[in-house]
């Protein structure tokens, strides 16, 4: 089944171009969308979330189109939406910010909507901080409590903007149980900067670049775009356009491999890299040291 | 979990902290508010008030003294409000318990057990409820008396007379 | 604790209320120290009344912490959760303050305005109050908007709720604002139609649903402005203590209806 499905949509912001016709059909299972800051990945989600309409193209969601206002409030009671920057107003507890979101979604019955807060509570294990002041949150515990009232009244469609940033290694962990747990029968589209995030539980990747798609398919499938152009030296060869020096001290480098080079197994970071061609940083980042 | 620790984790707000100490301590809390009233309408609503408290007390909770009495002294405090707003209530179900502080205080000074027994149980039950409600349960003479449905005075001239007639018979 | 317990047979007397007083006492002593006793008499407590009284603790704590205001609209007749909507702007301070700046600052421009900019003006007048408050609400200032912009709650109706704390607020600042700084009170004046648009908004909405009642409320207003216009000759007419008084009549009546409506029912069960 069809959850999502664009044609050819396009928006701008005055004269910058944000979306430049995305076409783009998703069913159940997790969707990770990749791109570099000002890819369009907030304006596409934020489409999808029916937070933004679109100037061009169509736009389907579960069945309905989202410039109706009846079909709109019918997107938005099976939707849940992790934005990438919200604020708390600041007299709210955890208990009662989740509540409010809660009744927004139209849960009017007292005890069954308590029951149903406290139950995303627990999944995100904030079940102990119920009556903290959410401005006593820490960050990590802020960025749980935003993906909580997205998993209220159990919605179709989930829509999630960067929502592992600030969580730590092992909350990062428990997220993608969650999220794969919930993918199992619905739909769920995943912003994120984390190429690992998208490798480790997003059977789909679409990368976005410049408003535009550049990959549709699985993370292996990413990998192999960079299949040939990924290779292992001591020194810097003059064709890397991005090289890093790996654990066991050699020179990890993509890019155009002089000839007779030692290729290695591309990963889906690697197609990314290529993908979105961020040749101009040429830097050399130390990593695994 | 410790029950101190409870206390913790309920004023931080966690539900399951409020229910596990529930389980824990409602039971006895019930049978001991059941000897003091025999309605079981009130025991209820006492349990459920003390609860509450509990919930919306936690964060002052200090960490001294015994969870145990902590609860018990809200509770009992919740009977006496509960029956004083009950006009058609029976006071106290008529099994009214003595003396436990001073008979133990008695047992120390070398009074054999069996002669605070018989003295404690040879009082009338008017003056063993006052002695039960101040010296056992802790409550003031004001609370007493909206427990017992006397004034106060008359509290404290029973509470005078049970205190005589003790030393009476122990001496 | 001492490694004493109590006898089995002695806690079962106890829980039936059989032990003689001096022993039961010594029972409650022990048993406040003693969590292996307390444990032990567990099975004699009553499991329906317990199963009872804990029901009724959740009750009681799900009803969270309401304000003063949460309660009078629920008084009014509003629903608990439509209070708590717009109250939650309490919450919501900063949003709150924003609301009141808007419309207190609408009010006194109003008072201030004369000639041809003001007919323009004051026909949207009422509208005035609810706009600033809806962008009192909006992005940019109330911190939680992107996740409120993708719930399904009527965006109206949520508006008109939002002005019930705003709107009075407002007016009452203005009016005992007039005893300090002479003009001011008059300023409260003119939020008066507005605020009583907003109640017939809340009451029309559940007959006819909350866009036909605010178009349809705001059309009759601009149909008053300009019978005004035709009639006296200024859209000032439309100000006139004559509508300020039936403005307050409304406000009035609907706040004293509802009271007696929910006393009613109230009465009823």
């Amino acid at each position: 089944m069809t959850d999502i499905q664009l044609t050819t949509v396009g928006k701008s912001y005055g004269r910058r171009r944000v979306l430049a016709g995305i076409t783009l059909d998703v069913g159940t299972g997790v969707l990770g969308l990749l791109g570099p800051n000002g890819a369009g990945k907030t304006t596409l989600l934020r489409v999808l979330a029916t937070v933004a309409l679109p100037d061009t193209g169509r736009v389907e969601l579960l069945g309905r189109d989202p410039r109706d206002p009846s079909a709109r409030a019918a997107i938005r009671r099976r939707l849940g939406y992790v934005p990438q920057q919200t604020g708390f107003p600041s007299g709210f507890t955890t208990f009662e910010y989740v509540d409010y979101v809660a009744i927004l979604k139209e849960m009017t019955d007292r005890r069954a909507r308590h029951d149903e807060v406290r139950r995303v509570l627990d999944v995100v294990g904030l079940a102990g901080m119920a009556r903290r002041r959410v401005w006593r949150l820490s960050g990590g515990m802020k960025r749980r409590l935003v993906i909580a009232q997205a998993l209220l009244g159990d919605p179709r469609l989930m829509i999630l903007d960067e929502p592992t940033v600030g969580l730590d290694p092992e909350q990062r962990l428990r997220f993608r149980d969650t999220i794969s747990a919930l993918a199992e029968d619905r739909c769920v589209v995943v912003s994120t900067h984390q190429t690992e995030d998208v490798t480790a539980f997003c059977p789909r990747v679409v990368v976005l670049h410049e408003g535009g798609i550049r990959f549709d398919g699985s993370p292996r499938l990413l990998a192999a775009t960079a299949t040939g152009r990924v290779w292992r030296s001591d020194r810097r060869d003059p064709g890397a356009r991005l090289a890093w020096r790996t654990g066991d001290g050699t020179l990890r480098q993509v890019g155009s491999p002089p000839p007779g080079a030692e290729l290695v197994e591309p990963s889906a970071e690697d197609g990314y890299l290529l993908l979105v061609g961020e040749a101009e940083t040429d830097a050399v980042p130390e990593a695994g040291t | 979990m410790e029950d101190t620790a409870l206390i913790a984790s309920i004023a931080q707000g966690d539900r399951n902290a409020l229910a596990t100490l529930y389980t824990r301590h409602a039971p006895w809390l019930q049978v001991r508010l059941r000897r003091r009233c025999a309605d079981d309408d009130v025991v209820a609503e006492a349990l459920q008030e003390t609860f509450v408290a509990a919930w919306r007390g936690a964060g002052r909770w200090r960490g001294d003294g015994d969870v145990a009495a902590w609860l018990w002294g809200i509770a009992v405090r919740r009977l006496v409000d509960l029956v004083a707003k009950r006009p058609r209530h029976r006071s106290l179900a008529g099994v009214p318990d003595p003396v436990v502080a001073s008979a133990e205080e008695q047992v120390l000074l070398g009074v054999e057990y069996a002669d605070v027994a018989t003295a404690l149980n040879r009082l009338s039950p008017d003056l063993i409820a006052v002695v039960q409600a101040t010296v056992l349960d802790g409550l003031t003479t004001r609370e007493a008396a909206r427990l017992l449905r006397i004034p106060q005075g008359t509290v404290k001239t029973r509470m005078a007379r049970a205190r005589m007639l003790l030393r009476e018979a122990l001496s | 604790m001492t490694g004493w317990h109590t006898d089995e047979d002695w806690l079962a007397a106890y829980a039936r209320g059989g032990l003689d007083r001096v022993r039961a006492a010594s029972v409650e002593q022990h048993l406040i120290g003693c969590a292996t006793c307390r444990a032990a008499v567990a099975p004699h407590a009553d499991a329906a009344l317990l199963a009872r009284a804990w029901t009724g603790t959740v009750d009681v704590l799900d009803r969270l912490r309401t304000s003063p205001f949460e309660r009078l609209l629920t008084v009014l007749g509003l629903s608990p959760s439509a209070a708590r909507l717009a109250t939650g702007a309490s919450a919501a301070r900063r949003a709150w303050v924003v609301g009141c700046v808007l419309v207190a600052a609408f009010a006194i421009v109003a008072r201030d305005m004369d000639g041809r900019a003001a007919t323009w003006f004051l026909t949207v007048a009422p509208l005035a109050p609810l706009t600033g408050v809806a962008l009192a609400y909006g992005p940019g200032v109330f911190a939680m908007h992107e996740v409120v912009a993708a719930a399904p709650y009527p965006r109206l109706r949520l508006v008109l709720l939002r002005c019930l704390p705003v709107l009075p607020t407002t007016a009452l600042l203005l009016v005992v604002g007039g005893l300090v700084l002479p003009g001011t009170a008059g300023a409260g004046l003119w939020l008066l139609p507005g605020l009583a648009l907003a109640t017939l908004g809340m009451v029309l909405e559940r007959v006819v649903g909350v866009r036909a009642a605010v178009a349809g409320l705001a059309g009759l207003w601009m149909c008053g402005v300009a019978s005004a216009r035709i009639t006296t000759g200024s859209v000032l007419g439309a100000f006139s203590p004559a509508v300020q008084v039936a403005s307050s009549v409304i406000v009035v009546g609907t706040v004293v209806v509802a009271l007696v409506g929910a006393r009613r029912i109230r009465g009823v069960r």
